[in-house]
């Protein structure tokens, strides 16, 4: 029954990564730690070997519409990557009670960036190039720690601070998800932090739904999709807050 | 850069979908009673999409021909690289 519902939920990642720019980790995350009751770094690491194969279905999609902007991503990726395997090398030594929390507080984060409002207008500013790189740093040690993209930094630092539209934004980061994640699942993996038997119904889902939703992007209206998301967001904050607080 | 784009897009579903005939073969193999068997072909899987965006990165480098772009690549993989070593 369990590989059923990790299908599913990979499904439901993996269309929501795409449609918003994520990678699903926000998803995986929890339901590995409630359902399959994995510890906080198991799950973790199988969730970024998921958000690779999100990255890898949809930037497939969108490299093929000349969606990403290259120019821009280019000088931010190694940059992610740093501090995706600082990241990952360190998450060992810090405190699970911690982890929990900082989860909780970044899915508040992103419920708040779901719920659909006006888009603001790109920046005409010309943001000094440290700024990127710091962002992407950031984003890349976000993605590692805590099992997600990193699209929650990547997708606002590319559409506010560097004046990218929000469609090509959310491309390059799906992107630049790929290689943070993948430079963190590959430190997880070798540390054996990572329930290979629950990854392939997982990344079949996550396969299957960032290739439909990719493909159906521009035609889906996200702003219902996005009232859900904060929503569901919201409810598994509170249980991750609960157990960071109860130590359980 | 179009071209580059056009080439990353083709590696990357190649990758995907070798990636994905592995997981699903490996799930068979499980399901015909070979675990151990299913347990290397899915690790191969696993790693051929895990080390996809590396190769795109390549390929986007390779197809591009801007030396930016090329030690951009180099030093992103060689990061990944430094970040195993030091995890095994």
């Amino acid at each position: 029954m369990l590989p059923l519902i990790l299908l599913g939920i990979g499904f439901g990642a993996g269309a929501l990564g795409a449609l918003l720019g994520v990678g699903g980790g926000v998803v995986l995350v929890p339901a590995l730690i409630f359902l399959a009751d994995l510890p906080f770094g198991t799950a973790v690491g199988t969730s970024l070997v998921c958000v690779v194969a999100t990255s890898v279905a949809a930037s497939a999609v969108h490299f093929t519409r000349d969606g990403v902007s290259i120019d821009t991503a280019v000088p931010l990726q190694a940059f992610a990557v740093a501090g995706a395997v600082a990241a990952g090398l360190g998450a060992p030594y810090l405190p699970v009670r911690g982890l929990y929390i900082a989860f909780a507080v970044m899915l508040l984060y992103a419920a708040w960036r779901a719920w659909p409002r006006p888009q603001r207008a790109a920046t005409t500013l010309q943001p000094h190039p440290l700024v990127g790189r710091a962002g992407a740093g950031a984003g890349g040690v976000v993605a590692s720690l805590l099992g997600v993209g990193g699209g929650i930094v990547f997708t606002p630092l590319l559409h506010v601070a560097l004046g990218l539209d929000f469609h090509r934004a959310a491309a390059t980061s799906v992107y630049l998800i790929g290689l943070t994640a993948a430079s963190g699942a590959l430190v997880y993996l070798v540390r054996g932090d990572v329930a290979m038997p629950l990854v392939g119904p997982t990344m079949l889902g996550v396969l299957i739904g960032a290739t439909l939703a990719s493909a159906g992007a521009r035609r889906v209206s996200a702003s219902w999709l996005g009232r859900v998301f904060a929503v569901l967001l919201i409810y598994v904050a509170g249980r991750m807050l609960m157990r960071g607080l109860s130590g359980a | 850069m179009p071209d580059a784009q056009r080439a990353a897009a083709r590696f990357l579903r190649i990758a995907l979908w070798l990636g994905a005939a592995l997981v699903i073969l490996a799930g068979v193999l499980d399901w015909a009673a070979f675990p151990g068997l299913a347990r290397g072909v899915g690790a191969v899987g696993v790693g051929v999409v895990v080390a996809a965006p590396f190769g795109a990165l390549v390929v986007i480098a390779v197809v591009a021909r801007k030396s930016a772009t090329a030690a951009y690549a180099v030093v992103s993989v060689l990061l990944a690289v430094v970040g195993l070593l030091l995890a095994a």
